[in-house]
């Protein structure tokens, strides 16, 4: 059983790379960057051989804390991309007469086929490297090593057949996929801070804190499944071999539980049909029914509302548009904490006006990017209506109305969000004076982004997540020029705006309400002539568009 | 008795909308998807007022055909004229006298049923009054009431269907191009739509429906037209195509296949 669930996933990985040449070149990418990755990490380890005599008890703590952080991760990456890798799911062998624990095996191991779970194991196996001037512990070290790893695939299967056996309703689906979305701004976030604390830390505080903080931790993980498998070369490498054997023997019961849970939950998934079933109503009322009654639209201006109304619908309702509030809102924090990061360590006997220009900078800077983002998010909005376009086309919707309702769905909330965070920042960076510079840079960028995007989004059709999918799946189809033309129209509506932005920098007095007026009424400019000739764009390429998004569609290629 | 297809098609293009004009009319149509020619200079003239059933083997080029006469697909070579009036030189004009259920493509389906009901009639720039009349009457005739609220994402796939085919019938169109209206539909709900199809026949409406069931274009077309491998095979009545036979039996003999080569003969229970 285990040969041929290996032989499987094995089969299945060559068949996608054969696909098609760019996926190869995509793979091909990719190894060489697992490869130059496990060889940093290796001779990384190598060299900390040298270190060691003398901080056994800090190498011990660092191994653990580090291992512990790689069977993390292992296990929320189906919180993240679930969904992504269906090949092996369980409920696909429900036809067969098997049971979990025959499955079980066969499944952790060929979860780890593919180029993750290869780097993994190999990096894995290099846990002994450090001490390889003592063999007996080098040894241990790729018994560590090897149960480590058991233990991320087991953390990984474990948490995707759960995972997939809740996610059979939409809702769940959907809930999931904001939360990985959220967990990974707030990962990557927590660990530009954690990187910047520990920075600020050594440099400012006392490492013998930090020693304390670290050893603390690493003792306490290493009786969690998490840490248990990296403290047996932990304990072996500073001489407590008692300790150790009873670290592997605690690694071999977290692993025999594993594999035991996983079995029941694949027993579980093997009986239960992941059919979708919700009975909950969308809402109250006909969204686009209302919407239309209340802008007492008419003539060609119902369509319009038609689809501001189903645009709004899919901002609330869709995490594929959602997930994008937080990831957009974000932009002037993140560039904030960069901002306070980098001016930190600057010395503030001489350069503290630099350093709060700086740090003020960036919060400006990440400002405008967000009003510009806010824009710009409109670009892949026919990509994600997917085929569901066809309505558009099939029932002769101008181009111009398809796009102005787009526009106005977004406009309709964003444009307030955008004032009021823009107000705030004016006051908390500058003083109320500077609100309407600020305000006419942001609007000039926002208006630029959506007159673009508006422009774009009828020309480019860009592989996205398809509906339904997580906001995270990654898409492997979007290629060099789809890519180029995409980074480039982002960059022209930005320098559209710039000449305003830089205005705005030094504008004061009767000035600043000069560049308000002016940002709203370029970027109202920009808008209509995006409108309008993406309008024409679409009108004359209606055919084409479906055709691509078509072929993007994966349900099309069955 | 290919022939029979060719003979009754007319050379002359029809180019008013006259009432002898017919509602469809096909001249040469032709799409190539790279090397593959999935449509290959078809020709074809679709009465008023008929139920016409489309049938082919899977592949044959019935949804490429179908999406051209629609306007969802441009062909390479060739022309549509539907009431007379070219098809690719008229969109808009064409566009708001058919209506469209289209095979595996998606449907707004953040919406609820109600929804995308009201969605579809509005962009066909209809006014709310009446739209709400009608996706009432609709979702009632097709048993689609009680989950009028329900996201259409969350609908089995009859359901989906059935309300694609309520969007495709909310502005009165004259023409009502259906793909495989019938997969996944319950005899109950497979019952109403007959009726309902049946009904705007009567009243003078046409009606092309693709299927793989020779059994449904049998009892509910008057006629029939056979692609195979990107090529009209035959066109014309049920009874002329059929040539006495059953049409499932003659379907068969025409696109070639059950020649089974050798018997499975370990194939009984153990």
């Amino acid at each position: 059983m285990v040969a041929t669930l290996l032989g499987l996933k094995l089969h299945l990985v060559v068949a996608d790379l054969k696909r098609s040449t760019a996926r190869l070149v995509i793979w091909i990418l990719f190894a060489l960057y697992a490869l130059s990755m496990i060889a940093m990490i290796l001779v990384g380890l190598i060299v900390a051989s040298m270190a060691i005599t003398g901080n056994e008890e800090m190498a011990s703590a660092i191994t653990i804390i580090a291992g512990s952080i790689l069977v993390m991760g292992w296990t929320l990456l189906p919180l993240i991309f679930f969904g992504a890798d269906q090949t092996l799911d369980p409920a696909r062998f429900a036809h067969f007469p098997v049971t979990g624990t025959k499955l079980a095996p066969g499944l952790l191991l060929a979860g780890a086929i593919g180029l993750p779970g290869l780097a993994t194991a190999v990096i894995c196996l290099g846990t002994g490297l450090p001490w390889w001037k003592t063999p007996a512990v080098l040894v241990m070290g790729v018994i560590s090593g090897l149960l480590g790893f058991l233990l991320t695939q087991i953390g990984c299967r474990v948490a995707s057949t759960a995972l997939s056996g809740t996610l059979s309703s939409r809702k769940a689906k959907d809930l999931t996929g904001l939360i990985g979305l959220v967990v990974v701004l707030v990962m990557s976030m927590g660990v530009y801070g954690v990187s910047m604390g520990i920075n600020f830390f050594a440099l400012n505080g006392n490492p013998a804190e930090a020693m304390m903080v670290a050893r603390s931790t690493a003792t306490v993980l290493a009786w969690t499944p998490l840490g248990a498998p990296w403290a047996i070369v932990g304990a072996a490498g500073q001489g407590y071999w008692l300790m150790a054997l009873v670290y592997l023997g605690l690694t071999l019961v977290y692993i025999v539980a594993g594999v035991w849970l996983y079995a029941k939950i694949l027993d579980k998934a093997l009986i239960t049909p992941t059919i979708a079933v919700s009975t909950a109503d969308v809402g109250k009322g006909d969204i686009i029914n209302s919407v239309t009654r209340v802008t007492k639209a008419q003539g060609s201006w119902i369509p319009v509302a038609a689809i501001l109304a189903r645009s709004l619908r899919y901002w609330r309702r869709d995490p594929r548009y959602m997930g994008q509030i937080p990831a957009i809102l974000m932009m002037p924090i993140m560039f904030g904490i960069i901002g306070w990061g980098t001016t930190s360590f600057a010395d503030p006997s001489t350069d503290a006006s630099i350093a709060a220009v700086l740090s003020k900078g960036m919060i400006a800077f990440g400002l405008g990017f967000m009003a510009l983002m806010a824009g710009y998010s409109l670009s892949a909005d026919v990509a994600s209506d997917s085929t569901a376009w066809w309505t558009h086309l099939a029932t002769g919707v101008k181009g111009w109305q398809d796009r102005l309702g787009r526009v106005l769905g977004q406009l309709i909330w964003a444009a307030p969000v955008i004032i009021l965070v823009g107000i705030i920042a004016s006051l908390f960076l500058f003083d109320a004076s500077r609100i309407p510079s600020v305000m006419g840079a942001l609007m000039a960028l926002y208006l630029c982004g959506l007159g673009l995007s508006s422009l774009f989004s009828a020309l480019i059709i860009y592989p996205v997540a398809l509906p339904g999918e997580s906001p995270l799946k990654m898409k492997t189809g979007m290629m060099g020029l789809q890519m180029l033309s995409q980074f480039g129209s982002l960059i022209i509506a930005g320098l559209l705006a710039l000449p305003l932005c830089i205005w705005a920098i030094f504008a004061t007095g009767v000035q600043a309400w000069l560049v308000l007026i002016l940002g709203l009424v370029w970027g109202a400019i920009l808008l209509i002539l995006g409108v309008i000739l993406g309008g024409k764009i679409m009108d004359s390429r209606g055919p084409q568009i479906l055709a691509s998004l078509t072929k993007n569609d994966s349900r099309e290629r069955a | 008795m290919e022939n029979e297809a060719s003979s009754m098609a007319p050379s002359v293009p029809p180019t008013a909308d006259l009432p002898q004009a017919p509602m469809v009319a096909i001249r040469g149509l032709t799409k190539t998807f790279g090397s593959m020619c999935a449509v290959n200079q078809v020709n074809l003239d679709i009465p008023r007022g008929s139920m016409y059933g489309f049938v082919g083997p899977n592949g044959a080029g019935k949804t490429t055909t179908l999406s051209m006469v629609t306007g969802l697909l441009k062909p390479d070579a060739g022309k549509v004229w539907v009431t007379g009036v070219d098809v690719w030189d008229n969109l808009t004009a064409v566009k708001s006298k058919i209506g469209v259920l289209p095979d595996r493509l998606r449907l707004f389906d953040r919406l609820s049923g109600q929804e995308l009901l009201t969605y579809t009639g509005l962009l066909r720039g209809m006014d709310r009054a009446t739209v709400a009349a009608r996706s009432a009457d609709l979702l009632g005739a097709l048993g689609l009431t009680e989950d009028a609220r329900k996201a259409v994402a969350d609908y089995s796939a009859g359901m989906t269907k059935k309300i694609g085919l309520a969007c495709a019938v909310i502005h009165a169109p004259d023409l009502l191009v259906l793909d495989e209206p019938f997969e996944a539909i319950d005899p109950v709900s497979a019952r109403a739509i007959s009726e309902i199809l049946g009904g705007f026949v009567r009243d003078g409406g046409t009606v092309i429906l693709s299927s793989h069931v020779m059994d449904t274009v049998q009892r509910l077309c008057d006629n029939v037209a056979v692609i195979a491998r990107g090529q009209l095979v035959a066109a014309g009545t049920i009874d002329q195509v059929a040539a006495g036979q059953d049409l499932e039996t003659r379907f068969i003999e025409m696109v070639g296949g059950a020649d089974s080569q050798g018997e499975l003969t370990w194939l009984r229970p153990s």
